[in-house]
């Protein structure tokens, strides 16, 4: 493991595909990290999943526009998520049905105009981006939108948090629980869109949601599941590019498990809750 | 104010790291030989039958993988770092322009002089609309045919030794070898189809592969899906599928290595002409040391099988 380890310090310094690749996926890390603890804590975890399904109509409409498929993205994306909480507020409908009715939708939807207008987008392209081969645009962007998607959590996270834990003490604060709710949506639609560009599907789902709900078996307040969560995401993607390029494996699936691994780890070996001890404990007051 | 602070900080960290995303090529060659990309199994078999032992060529999408849609995994990119030249079939066959081939160059931040489309001197046929339209899509299997075989080897050899003139007698005598073998080749085609009987020239496959193939030989060519990448064998695509084998009354339905063949014998069911077996190639080539694992004799196995089941007496 140390000559690996020694091989891959060697490649990193070698190969600028490798360094970009870390770069990405590291600061994807942790602002996925981050803005997913709010989805976690807020019982939304699949609506990552969600808009990034949903922002194929208007991946298809940017490219009878022929405008950069960001922009088609990101406001279908927040359709989608306005759709949601309308559907939820206004009906009895809970969020999880909620988000199957809207993004189902939105992907048939998609579809269609991929079949009509018939264009060369190819829909594995745009569902799964791979993070060793990013262009210099993408690149930036989501080096651009990653920074602006931390500071604001940084800059309201006292009203992110109030509005999660408490909506009826922030509204008789004064604070706009409805307008908070809008930014948090608007924020996990941009980090989605530019992540599934560069890294992919699965990957954006699994750093939104697999690093957060780790941080919360680990820690017992807001701001420190948000530096655990941050440092989860950040180390599946380092750990994660290791394996990928000592094996030669594809990297976001890689990355992905290592997240996965992670979770399990804390899930089966927590101190206090983990399910190895609930175990050892219950057969042992069997044999007492 | 310590909002501002934060905003301040954010920004700083965000230009220190756009900036230090520009670096160049790292480390320099360590071996003599020409490092080549080759983005298919064809590519890098006419690659290595010019480039021979001055070469070490690097095939992306493995045989048995659609080169439609591929992704690069570490090592590829590794060898996409140091690549002298980097060969793509060209004609949207990797994606084209916003493909996995172009975004694997794009992030090597390779010459654009090292990167060439094999295809680049075939006049394209189009699969949808026509050069003129708003939302043509190109047929991008122009290999099948071996005439344009004989120009991508031509295109191959000049890039070859553009990259590494002290080699260019070898290569151009390679080039030439090959060339006379698929010219011959190509000599035999032309002889083969022209001995098949008009009304027997009615080619049936499962996808629009060979487009190239039946315009240079006069063949009709029927087919289910216009290419692999969209949907395979909708029912529309089987009912117009099934009314060209009625119409037509070819004598056999071709089916290739790589696709999924149960539209072809839904096809088969409903008219009764039976599927030629073995299946024949389109866009690879067969396994190393299978009956096909060369482009000749991929030309040479494609032609024996399609003329085979042309010829074949209808049942």
């Amino acid at each position: 493991m140390g000559e690996a380890l020694h091989t891959f310090i060697n490649d990193l310094i070698e190969y600028p595909f490798l360094q970009q690749a870390l770069s990405i996926s590291l600061i994807l890390g942790i602002a996925c990290g981050m803005v997913g603890c709010f989805i976690v804590l807020r019982g939304l975890a699949l609506m990552g999943d969600a808009i990034s399904h949903a922002v194929l109509p208007g991946v298809a409409l940017s490219y009878i526009l022929n405008i950069s498929y960001f922009f088609g993205a990101v406001v279908f994306g927040i359709m989608a998520a306005l759709g949601i909480s309308f559907v939820q507020h206004h009906s009895k409908i809970k969020v999880d049905s909620a988000i199957g009715i809207v993004f189902s939708a939105f992907l048939a939807l998609g579809i269609l105009m991929v079949t009509k207008i018939q264009s060369a987008i190819n829909l594995n392209n745009i569902l799964f981006g791979n993070v060793l081969t990013i262009t210099p645009s993408d690149r930036i962007l989501t080096i651009v939108v990653a920074i602006i998607v931390i500071a604001a959590i940084f800059l309201f996270f006292k009203e992110l948090q109030l509005s999660t834990f408490d909506p009826v003490m922030a509204e008789t604060s004064g604070l706009s629980v409805k307008l908070i709710n809008y930014m948090l949506m608007l924020l996990l639609t941009l980090i989605t869109v530019v992540s599934l560009q560069t890294v992919g599907v699965i990957l954006v789902v699994s750093l939104l949601i697999t690093p957060a709900s780790t941080a919360f078996l680990l820690t017992k307040s807001l701001k420190s599941m948000l530096w655990v969560s941050a440092l989860i995401g950040a180390a599946s993607a380092a750990i994660g590019l290791f394996f990928s390029v000592t094996y030669n494996l594809p990297s976001g699936v890689v990355i992905v498990l290592t997240a996965t691994i992670i979770f399990l780890t804390v899930f089966l070996l927590h101190p206090k809750t983990g399910l190895l001890w609930q175990f050892l404990t219950k057969s042992r007051s069997k044999i007492a | 104010m310590k909002r501002f602070r934060i905003i301040l900080s954010f920004i700083l960290v965000g230009l220190l790291l756009v900036s230090c995303q520009n670096q160049k090529k790292a480390k320099e060659d360590t071996t003599d030989k020409v490092k080549v990309i080759s983005s298919f199994s064809i590519l890098t078999d006419i690659l290595y039958q010019i480039g021979k032992d001055a070469i070490i060529v690097h095939n992306l999408a493995p045989v048995g993988t659609d080169p439609h849609e591929y992704q690069p995994v570490p090592e590829d990119m590794k060898f996409a770092s140091n690549a002298d030249l980097f060969v793509q079939n060209g004609l949207n066959l990797e994606g084209g322009k916003n493909g996995w081939f172009s975004k694997l160059v794009k992030s090597v931040n390779a010459d654009e002089n090292r990167v060439i489309e094999a295809s680049k001197n075939i006049e394209p046929m189009y699969i949808i609309g026509d050069k003129n339209s708003s939302n043509s899509e190109v047929n991008p299997h122009s290999f099948i045919n071996p005439v344009v075989g004989i120009e991508m080897a031509k295109t191959i050899g000049q890039a070859l030794i553009s990259v590494d003139e002290a080699n260019a007698a070898y290569y151009q005598k390679n080039l030439d070898d090959y060339l006379a073998k698929l010219i011959a080749m190509e000599k035999k085609y032309r002889e083969s189809f022209a001995s098949i009987p008009e009304e027997d020239r009615y080619f049936m496959a499962s996808e629009r592969a060979f487009q190239y193939l039946a315009e240079e030989y006069g063949l009709t060519e029927g087919f289910i899906w216009k290419v692999d990448t969209e949907e395979n064998g909708s029912p529309d695509q089987i009912k117009d599928a099934i009314n060209f084998v009625k119409k037509y009354q070819p004598p056999v339905l071709f089916i290739e290595s790589n696709v999924d063949s149960r539209p072809m014998q839904t096809v088969s069911k409903a008219t009764g002409v039976p599927i030629y077996y073995p299946a024949i190639y389109s866009d690879e080539l067969g396994k190393p040391g299978e009956e096909a694992d060369t482009y000749l004799t991929y030309l040479e196995y494609n032609l024996k099988h399609i003329y085979n089941g042309l010829t074949r007496e209808r049942e």
